[in-house]
């Protein structure tokens, strides 16, 4: 007996690719808008970011493997073309004015473009160390602020 | 190694955001076994990040995820038309051959779905079905009682006519 799968595990990706745009594809659209400041742009982005995401499990046979928010953005920062991308980010992060300078660069560098502490340290002339604690406490100022 | 310490040092928040090095992860990650203070830091972190994402989320335009479920239909289609029949795939030992018995001459497609999943465009098909069989419905009504009225018309005239007849 030959039984024809391909198609029906398509069918289901695009089922669970649904819950997934109704859960973060605000967030995602927010996300890729920091990086691409042409809204149609971004919007088409994010169009072929869902169907990478649903190719990518139907080549795996498996459901999509995006379990949170992190996991969409990471996957999100592997697809999206770097040419097309700001060097400069100058996103309105929670508690915006409760950060430093320092504490807003390294956020947007390490959030937008997931660069390593250490090619941050060389950027922006700081040891790794400095650049670590810095990203601590942007962390918790951002939280600081949700909290109260 | 305190895990205190380890939490506060913020290599948790560098793992979280993909910035941390190859050799802190695998360090965070045995130690995220080992520890469940660890891991439970990270699942804060990763709430904290998703917070952040709310904070700056754009509610994406009506028509975009009609837009999505386009293009991943547009990916169906290729693989519906991509696939081969099982009798010319060379990686299958099954071959086609006119002898067998026909029952043997079919594949066997197992429908677990009791829905049926059909075109948009039939929406539009069905909605004018729906409306000219209300108009048609009007007009059936419309025309019974006209003729109905007529036929009483013309009783009352044929009614009158035989009086008239037997009053000459």
């Amino acid at each position: 007996m030959l039984k024809i799968h391909q198609e029906s595990d398509l069918i289901a990706t695009a089922t669970d690719i649904r819950l997934i745009y109704n859960k973060y594809s605000g967030m995602l659209l927010g996300f890729i808008s920091q990086l691409i400041s042409d809204r149609a742009k971004a919007e088409a982005q994010m169009i072929s970011i869902f169907c990478e995401l649903a190719k990518a499990s139907y080549a795996e046979r498996s459901r999509p493997n995006i379990a949170s928010w992190n996991e969409l953005r990471t996957f999100a920062l592997n697809y999206l073309p770097a040419h097309t991308l700001q060097s400069e980010i100058s996103a309105h992060l929670p508690a915006q004015d409760q950060l430093t300078v320092l504490q807003r660069q390294v956020f947007n560098l390490a959030y937008y473009q997931k660069k390593s502490l250490c090619d941050i340290a060389k950027q922006l002339n700081q040891t790794e160390e400095l650049i670590r604690k810095t990203l601590k406490e942007a962390f918790t100022v951002m939280k600081g602020k949700r909290e109260n | 190694m305190k895990i205190k310490d380890y939490i506060e040092s913020g290599i948790l928040e560098a793992y979280v955001v993909g910035s941390a090095s190859a050799a802190e992860t695998q360090q965070l990650l045995e130690l995220k076994e080992k520890h469940p203070e660890v891991a439970h830091a990270l699942n804060e972190l990763e709430l904290d990040l998703e917070r952040i994402a709310e904070h700056m989320s754009i509610t994406p335009p009506p028509g975009m995820l009609a837009k999505i479920e386009d293009s991943i239909g547009e990916l169906i289609r290729q693989e519906r038309s991509n696939r081969m029949p099982a009798w010319a795939d060379p990686s299958t030992d099954q071959k086609f051959n006119a002898n067998d018995k026909p029952e043997n001459q079919f594949i066997e497609v197992e429908g677990s779905s009791s829905h049926m999943r059909i075109h948009k465009a039939w929406r539009w098909v069905f909605a004018a079905v729906f409306v000219l069989g209300k108009i048609f419905l009007g007009l059936a009504i419309y025309y019974y009682l006209e003729s109905r009225q007529a036929f009483k018309e013309i009783q009352k005239l044929e009614h009158q006519q035989e009086i008239l007849k037997k009053n000459q």
